[in-house]
């Protein structure tokens, strides 16, 4: 059987005052560093006058592309790293950092290809004074499940009670405004779908859809958007290709059903962050699916494991690439906060932790996932699905 | 910047073929010894549906010329719209409409883009103004459009029409383009217009209208270079020389396009146009799903009838079905991207064209199934079987009632309705088949249960017993009405008119062949183009009732 996901969430607690007040963004922080005067001759309706300013004064620089780089950030996610990029296009970076007067291995190219950019959401550890005002969600609850096996300091207690829950990335980005969607008071419940590239979720070797000890999980990304039903809904039973570019896959995860609901043990997961100008993953370390396979053929649960903080930021970093003073967020306070409170995939050289734990709900309604075959032709399709 | 053609003149063209095209549809429907002359029909005139129309463009100007609006709505005659284009006429309206894609079409030609390939030439030192030029490129395009030879008068006249548009709009392309849109506005490109031979003492076709009959039977579109040669040097007058031909375009990949419209006019494909359900009964039942069951349902018969050469039989029977991913949810099955062939397990419901989601969704309510419009199709369509339509004060609360809590199923609510001896009479005829098709819902997708209660989907289809939809596909198969209801309608698809006695004897001995030569529809089509019958045709008797004219037919 399979699914495809037509909502991603972060998973967030029921909670009220919480977060007041929200954490301030970097635009905000940077009003409240100027002189009565200076806020009086740059009002706020003066958008791109106080930008400029805060450009020039926190030292933001720019240059802007002759021609546009196409896919620039599918292109970073498939070389991995700027320094596996082809020769031509490190060059053509190089030289824009030399343009824009921008620090070595500093600033990438932003915008859809169009900007190079250097500025706080690129470089967050450059820019503290834009951390100005930012403040973590230090509530008692939180969604999610207990990871590592343990009740630690720092650890939330589930709106049902069981502690020890592991949600480190909600402590960082919980009172933010951007991840709250509906209001400012209210938590999130819809904080990402992911209609142009959603995740696809299967579950092979099913004998007996309620209770099953034995069966093998995989998580994939589509290469198509998300079919949508006369309803403006998701379309059930819609056929789905999978992404077949390495840096988008996920492993295998074994799972078992009891009652009704899976249960994987800890595997990679790789699901999609694909709108607009945004073109990214989302790595999951270690992550587990608890889901509840309902009567009616929908699936509904999360996923928990440790965000790699480099995996967060990238697309936080494509989130914000219309510019981070634009936004309300502060990426310094949240890129200082996310190793702040890292728990999980702890590196074996530094000894630091590089993730953070967190969840992801999610609701799917059931899918084909149509894998190319494995050699021609091509009209003899593969099929594989529920 | 574009200059208009003398309206005037194509309006009373157009109106005076209309006429004819009345006049000439009137008398093809009469009986021909009503007539007081011979068996055969009359000569006709026949509106370019709106798909011939459309082919007829691309291959005259190429695929990448666009149709930017829209034409005048085909019109059903006997079931069939290809019957319908020969009463059809031009309303004013829909001259607008033609008038204004001819000029859209005639700019397109001569832009930069197409003007060099299409055109090919300008004035020169050696031609200062133009005219050698104007009179080669319409002479060759207006034989493609008109499906015939210009006269010297007719490029006299659109020659006089480029240097008067080219003088006014200082631009000798916009001279080429006002004659265009004449031509494309013309009765001669926009009616079919059967023209005679002249000599010989009985009326016959001329070798031109013999290759528009043929190419718009065949291929659905205008007649080739070669075909229009074949008409020039007499070919086709000859026996050895029209098989030829015919099995030339029979031969070709083109030939599916025919076939594909006969088989969307036959089943009433365009209707689908029109279907709608409520999207909170089927919200699978996505906006894209009426264009792409159409689609279904002509790729299905064109690899079963066309590429695997099966005969008619199998049009009921097979499980073979083509599939995109706008259907594939509907039948709850993966499929690849782009069209593609599912075949259904044997013992699965799904058998045959009458479990397609076309016959399905087009014969069913916007919220529920419909056994008796599903039974009343099947009748009218594939069985050429008139079913009267229903007395204007019929209470059909009962049937609609879908939230009845004792009557949970279609067929305990129909049984309710047929209780009344007037209504049952007639849904006698059409309901058990209707019902043995029960396990497809309005939208086409398989159900087992209607309000939890089980499907019965046996049935009585002309006194043999069957259960659902693949007990029905083999009574079809075998069913005689079936197989010469199919006969009689490519003849007439053929022919633009319904059957007059003279047609008798020909459509019986191809009922017969077809029959005993394993009911193959490409096998059909060729003893039908070279059949005698289907160019047969008597001198028209118009010309004293109307105008006196003697060249009626050439209404240029």
């Amino acid at each position: 059987m399979a699914f495809v996901l037509d909502d991603m969430s972060w998973e967030a607690p029921p909670e009220q005052g919480v977060c007041e007040p929200l954490a301030d963004g970097g635009l905000e922080a940077f009003i409240k560093s100027l002189t009565p005067e200076e806020r009086a001759s740059y009002p706020r309706a003066n958008l791109r006058e106080l930008q400029q300013l805060m450009a020039k004064r926190w030292g933001f620089k720019y240059a802007r592309l002759e021609k546009p780089v196409p896919d620039f950030d599918a292109q970073l996610r498939r070389a991995g790293s700027e320094e596996a990029l082809p020769v031509a296009l490190r060059t053509q970076i190089e030289e824009l950092r030399r343009q824009a007067g921008v620090p070595p291995g500093k600033g990438t190219i932003n915008n859809a290809g169009r900007l190079f950019s250097y500025e706080s959401c690129t470089d967050p550890e450059d820019f503290p004074q834009a951390a100005a005002g930012y403040r973590p969600y230090d509530g008692k609850l939180a969604m999610g499940i207990n990871l590592d096996g343990k009740s630690k300091r720092g650890d939330f207690t589930s709106p049902d009670g069981q502690i020890g829950i592991d949600n480190a990335l909600w402590r960082v980005i919980g009172c933010t405004k951007i991840f709250r969607e509906a209001t400012e008071r209210d938590p999130s419940q819809k904080g990402f779908t992911n209609a142009q590239a959603p995740t696809l979720i299967e579950i092979s070797g099913v004998d007996d859809p309620h209770n099953d000890p034995d069966v093998e999980v995989t998580v994939a990304i589509s290469a198509i958007g998300a079919a949508v039903d006369a309803r403006g809904g998701p379309l059930r039973n819609a056929s789905y290709d999978p992404e077949q570019e390495p840096a988008m896959a996920s492993g295998r995860g074994k799972g078992r059903i009891v009652d009704g609901v899976l249960t994987t043990e800890p595997f990679e997961v790789t699901i999609g962050a694909k709108s607009q100008i945004v073109d990214a993953v989302r790595r999951l370390r270690q992550a587990r699916i608890q889901a509840k396979l309902n009567d009616d053929g929908t699936i509904s649960g999360g996923f928990y494991g440790y965000y790699p903080i480099d995996s967060f930021w990238e697309s936080m970093r494509q989130f914000t690439q219309n510019g981070a003073d634009q936004t309300q967020l502060s990426c310094p306070g949240v890129y200082a906060a996310l190793h702040r409170y890292a728990d999980g995939l702890r590196d074996p050289r530094t000894h630091k932790f590089t993730g953070v734990s967190t969840a992801i709900r999610f609701t799917g309604v059931p899918a084909f996932i149509v894998r190319p075959p494995v050699s021609a032709p091509a009209s003899a399709a593969a099929a594989k699905g529920s | 910047m574009p200059v208009r053609i003398n309206k005037i003149f194509q309006r009373m063209a157009l109106a005076g073929s209309a006429l004819l095209a009345g006049v000439a549809a009137f008398a093809s429907m009469r009986p021909a010894d009503q007539t007081g002359s011979t068996t055969a029909p009359p000569p006709q005139i026949r509106r370019l549906t709106e798909v011939q129309y459309q082919a007829t463009i691309a291959d005259i100007f190429g695929p990448d010329i666009e149709i930017r609006g829209r034409l005048e709505p085909d019109i059903r005659s006997g079931g069939l719209l290809a019957q319908g284009s020969s009463v059809a006429s031009v309303s004013s309206a829909g001259l607008e409409d033609y008038e204004s894609l001819a000029r859209s079409i005639a700019q397109q030609v001569v832009d930069d883009k197409h003007y060099d390939h299409l055109i090919g030439c300008a004035p020169s030192p050696t031609d200062v103004d133009g005219r050698l030029c104007a009179a080669k490129a319409l002479g060759a395009i207006g034989e493609r459009l008109y499906r015939r030879p210009l006269v010297t008068a007719e490029i006299a006249r659109y020659i006089a029409l480029v240097q008067e548009a080219s003088r006014r709009a200082a631009d000798f392309k916009q001279g080429i383009a006002a004659a265009l849109s004449g031509m494309l506005t013309s009765p001669s490109f926009l009616f079919r217009i059967d023209r005679l031979a002249s000599g010989g003492g009985v009326a016959r076709l001329d070798g031109w209208s013999k290759a528009v009959r043929l190419s718009y039977f065949i291929w659905n579109s205008t007649p080739d270079d070669t075909l229009l040669a074949a008409a020039s040097n007499g070919e086709l007058d000859k026996p050895a020389g029209l098989a030829r031909q015919v099995d030339r375009l029979l031969a070709s990949p083109r030939m599916k396009e025919g076939v594909r419209a006969f088989f969307s006019d036959f089943l009433r494909l365009d209707d689908l146009n029109e279907v709608s359900k409520d999207a909170t009964i089927y919200p699978a039942f996505t906006s894209g799903v009426p264009a792409a069951a159409r689609e279904q349902t002509e790729r299905t018969l064109i690899d079963l009838l066309v590429d695997r050469g099966a005969g008619y039989d199998a049009v009921f029977t097979s499980r073979r079905v083509a599939i995109n991913r706008t259907l594939s949810p509907l039948y709850g099955i993966p499929t690849p991207a782009g069209w593609s062939f599912h075949e259904f397990e044997a013992d699965d419901p799904h058998t045959g064209l009458l479990t397609q989601i076309a016959f399905l969704a087009q014969h069913s309510h916007p919220g529920r199934s419909s056994p008796t419009l599903r039974g009343k199709a099947l009748r009218e369509i594939l069985m050429c079987q008139p079913v009267p339509s229903p007395p204007a004060n019929v209470n059909f609360a009962v049937v609609q009632d879908v939230n009845n809590p004792t009557l949970k199923t279609t067929r305990a609510r129909l049984q309710a309705h047929l209780d009344d001896e007037e209504c049952a009479s007639c849904h006698k005829q059409t309901d058990p088949v209707g019902l043995s098709l029960e396990k497809f819902d309005s939208a086409g997708q398989l159900r087992e249960r209607e309000n939890g209660e089980p499907i019965d989907t046996r049935a009585e289809f002309m006194k043999d017993h069957y259960d659902g939809a693949a007990g029905l596909g083999p009574l079809l198969a075998k069913n005689k009405m079936v197989s010469d209801c199919l006969v009689q309608s490519v003849y007439r698809f053929g022919t633009g008119r319904a059957l007059v006695p003279g047609d008798q004897a020909t459509v019986e001995g191809l009922a017969q062949n077809f029959e005993k030569d394993g009911k193959h529809v490409p096998a059909l089509f060729r003893a039908i183009a070279t059949s005698p019958s289907f160019y047969a045709v008597r001198a028209p008797r118009l010309a004293k009732l109307t105008s006196g004219r003697k060249d009626i037919p050439h209404v240029d």
